[in-house]
């Protein structure tokens, strides 16, 4: 096990290096020139040389990778060229607030979907099943922007519950949150319930019920741990969903993350920022990937590393 | 008897005094000390940070920066040219030195001088080394004679000059600051001797500004001539027009720079808000390349002038948050001239076919077996799309086949470069009649900014005689020939122009705004 996360974690290295250089190669290939993009298109030509040459963005291509490469071994991202701020000290600044919204946004897409697809599973072909599955297929079909309007509208304008938008704190989080998780809860919740219903028909659960095991016991001791295996492969795919979805919830709810970071770094072709950024994206889905492997093994017995 | 007499007179004076005391209170508003405790902070939505808050560095408007610098000359919200730091000024007969008259004791909030001496540093930095080195390209030389009087030598008579002084691009930095900092300026630190200070600067979120309070040198037309009333005022960038509007209903927002259209009648219900619509000084039009075909005929050109329905684009996309666009230059610029063109496709289709463009049998526009088939570049903005795809039925209706392909804004403007473009949506914010020149140079076709890329050796030479004209009526005269001579080459089709629409909250009160900046010298909380 512990060679696997080992053997995972080396790999990491070649595919963050192949990012590296694609990423790099996309933001310097389209077409845009962050120097004119920042001295303005009635700038004068001694300003854009200027700001070109304090940036090393009148150096050939290859040496600026080389010394974006060189700075990456010594764990400095490089200067952002819109903010003249170190990526790294930016990035400090906005992660933890992106990583609080798509963490919250996970736990909820969790705690809310299990239980809902279980029920539905367990109450198939009542009420209840379809009311949540209707509410499934209406969370996967609402854009996540519209419902934190939405979300607004209710719960900060009308019933004055949580605040607008903006960040600090718990009461700032909850809107977002559900506003992010929403859409893969319902997800998770559909996937749920046919999963547990594949597996509830099976011999093994059959014959547990056959030895006069509780219901629920049934289904939360045997039933479960096999039916979670596919939702085990959608945490990995879940985490990176989160990430780009970030992006317009940001926008939206005010909140000064990652995600607002990379859409004005993108149109400013802040290079160093773009770069920075998906880097650490690159990271945060592989590990969620290679968390979702080790849960593979926790929750399938059949699964060795 | 006497003394009842002096009695009775003193008895009147002091009610008139009294009366006096009560009708100016009451016209003025209250006094100082309770506008000054009601106003704490004041928020102001913004869409979108600066780069730098370094005039040298950017060309690019900067809000806060309107607070932070003084300037030399103030223009007041009818346009006029006021004091602002300079209290009075004269031009010589040959119009080639201008004397400024500076106001005495204006300190920069660092402490040094805002004097003559700083005043000329920044003028010819700028012209050496700025972003916006066109301000002071007449400039020959910048003379402190002494700290109160400053003298611009000109190379040639430049009547724009109150114009270029008063711009956004020409507020006045601390020269110890600029050099202390270097390429940090404007990064971790801006000084001037503006009514606010900055503070802090949370990269993509806001900028915190503090009151100057020793600021006493307001421009004369500012009702307050001592500190500003609010001790705090942040900007606060909020790119998304559904939550800056609800922000400010909400009452966590004071003012909005540029509401959405979208939101305009939500804001003018609610009681707690007003809204404030002006011309603004923003054109949307559709430029052409005039070197490719089709559009290198100027018969194709004025056909696509008869094509587009300005008034149906007003209403139907932009809400009539705005007027349809017939002129170059925006409502409030001279010199505004009479277009012939007004919304006739069938005057359109008579110029084509006189082109020589004759419908096939599928009803497209085709000359020696070529299709008129365009395409149309648009920056990915909703309303500048929704733009494209009016023009795009409207040139169906005649029989051109547009494509519409659109760009991010970043690529938008390095595009231009490659002298690809047929036909593009574009916007530019401006009011001066300079702009023509700016636009319709030759000189500026490789840097990408003379997007049509007209080549025309008669518009040279009127932009060189303009720009060296000795009064600003002779350059209106030649500006006005070069836009009536632009109008009939039509290298652009003038489309909308989108007004200028603030909203702020009913509590405030002595808002005063110009068409660049919402002045918070006057501004106080109720």
């Amino acid at each position: 096990m512990y060679q696997y996360i080992l053997k995972r974690v080396l790999m990491m290295l070649p595919v963050l290096l192949a990012v590296t250089i694609i990423v790099f190669l996309i933001v310097h290939l389209i077409p845009g020139d962050p120097a004119r993009l920042v001295v303005g298109e009635m700038g004068s030509q001694q300003a854009y040389d200027r700001v070109r040459a304090e940036l090393g963005l009148d150096k050939p291509l290859y040496i600026q990778y080389f010394s974006f490469l060189d700075r990456l071994f010594h764990l400095n991202l490089g200067k952002s060229i819109v903010y003249r701020e170190d990526v790294t000290k930016l990035l400090a600044a906005k992660l933890p607030n992106t990583l609080e919204l798509t963490g919250s946004a996970l736990i909820f897409t969790y705690l809310f979907a299990i239980p809902l697809g279980i029920l539905a599973a367990v109450k198939r072909n009542t009420v209840i099943d379809y009311l949540s599955m209707g509410l499934a297929i209406i969370g996967v079909s609402v854009p996540s922007f519209w419902l934190g309007f939405l979300l607004i509208s209710l719960f900060a304008i009308h019933l004055h519950w949580f605040p607008i938008a903006g960040y600090g704190g718990i009461k700032y989080l909850v809107l977002p949150a559900v506003a992010l998780g929403f859409g893969g809860a319902a997800l998770v919740a559909r996937m749920m319930r046919s999963s547990l219903l594949e597996v509830i028909n099976q011999d093994y659960t059959v014959t547990a019920k056959a030895k006069g095991l509780r219901y629920w016991t049934v289904i939360t001791k045997h039933a479960l741990r096999n039916a979670l295996i596919p939702i085990v492969t959608l945490l990995g795919l879940q985490v990176g969903w989160l990430v780009g979805g970030a992006v317009v919830i940001e926008i939206v709810f005010l909140r000064p993350g990652v995600g607002r970071l990379i859409v004005k770094s993108i149109y400013m072709r802040d290079f160093p920022v773009v770069q920075g950024i998906t880097l650490i994206l690159a990271v945060t889905v592989i590990l969620g990937n290679l968390l979702a492997d080790i849960l593979y093994a926790v929750t399938d017995p059949k699964v060795r590393y | 008897m006497l003394k009842f007499r002096a009695l009775r007179a003193l008895g009147v004076v002091v009610i008139l005094i009294a009366l006096g005391v009560v009708f100016n209170t009451v016209a003025q508003g209250p006094g100082r000390t309770i506008k000054e405790a009601n106003s704490k902070t004041l928020v102001i939505a913004l869409t979108e940070g600066p780069p730098t808050l370094s005039v040298f560095t950017t060309a690019q408007t900067t809000e806060p920066l309107e607070d932070i610098l003084d300037k030399l000359v103030s223009r007041d919200a009818q346009l006029n040219y006021r004091d602002d730091i300079a209290k009075s000024w004269e031009v010589s007969a040959d119009g080639l030195t201008w004397t400024f008259h500076l106001k005495p004791g204006v300190m920069f909030s660092d402490g040094t001088p805002c004097d003559a001496a700083a005043v000329a540093w920044n003028i010819i930095h700028m012209r050496d080394t700025g972003a916006s080195a066109y301000l002071y390209s007449a400039v020959k030389d910048a003379v402190a004679v002494d700290p109160v009087t400053l003298k611009l030598i000109l190379k040639t008579p430049f009547p724009n000059m109150l114009y270029n002084l008063s711009s956004s691009f020409a507020g006045i930095n601390s020269p110890t600051a600029v050099k202390k900092y270097g390429k940090d300026y404007g990064v971790t630190a801006v000084v001037g001797s503006g009514p606010y200070i900055f503070k802090e600067w949370v990269k993509g979120d806001h900028i915190t500004l503090e009151r100057n309070p020793d600021y006493t040198w307001g421009p004369s037309w500012m009702s307050n001539q001592g500190p500003a009333y609010f001790q705090t005022v942040i900007y606060k960038y909020i790119p998304e027009a559904v939550t800056k509007t609800l922000l400010l209903q909400a009452g966590k927002v004071d003012i909005v720079y540029k509401v959405d259209p979208t939101a305009i009648s939500m804001l003018k219900a609610d009681q707690n808000v007003i809204v404030l619509n002006s011309s603004g000084k923003r054109l949307i039009y559709m430029g052409m390349n005039v070197t490719k075909p089709p559009f290198d005929d100027v018969r194709v050109r004025q056909a696509m002038n008869y094509i587009v329905d300005r008034k149906s684009i007003t209403k139907n996309v932009f809400n009539d948050a705005g007027s349809p666009a017939y002129n170059y230059l925006t409502p409030n610029v001279q010199p505004q001239v009479e277009s012939p063109y007004t919304y006739d496709p069938q005057k359109a289709s008579t110029l084509l076919a006189e082109a020589g463009w004759t419908k096939n049998s599928n009803g497209i526009l085709e000359k020696n077996g070529q299709q008129f088939a365009i395409t149309l570049w648009v920056d990915a903005i909703t309303a500048r799309v929704q733009v494209a795809t009016v023009l795009q039925s409207e040139m169906a209706e005649v029989g051109i086949k547009a494509k519409i392909q659109q760009f991010d804004p970043g690529s938008y403007g390095a595009m231009f470069k490659t002298g690809k473009q047929q036909a593009f949506i574009r916007l530019y914010e401006w009011d001066n009649m300079d702009i023509l020149e700016w636009f319709f140079n030759s000189k500026r076709i490789d840097s990408g900014i003379n997007k049509t890329r007209m080549n025309n050796p008669l518009l040279d030479f009127l932009f060189v005689k303009a720009e060296a004209m000795p009064t600003l009526e002779e350059r209106t005269f030649v500006y006005r020939l070069v836009h009536e001579y632009l109008l009939e080459q039509s290298p652009w089709v003038p489309i909308f122009y989108p007004a200028l629409v603030r909203a702020y909250r009913s509590d405030l009160g002595g808002y005063k705004a110009t068409l660049d900046h919402v002045y918070l010298l006057d501004l106080y909380r109720k």
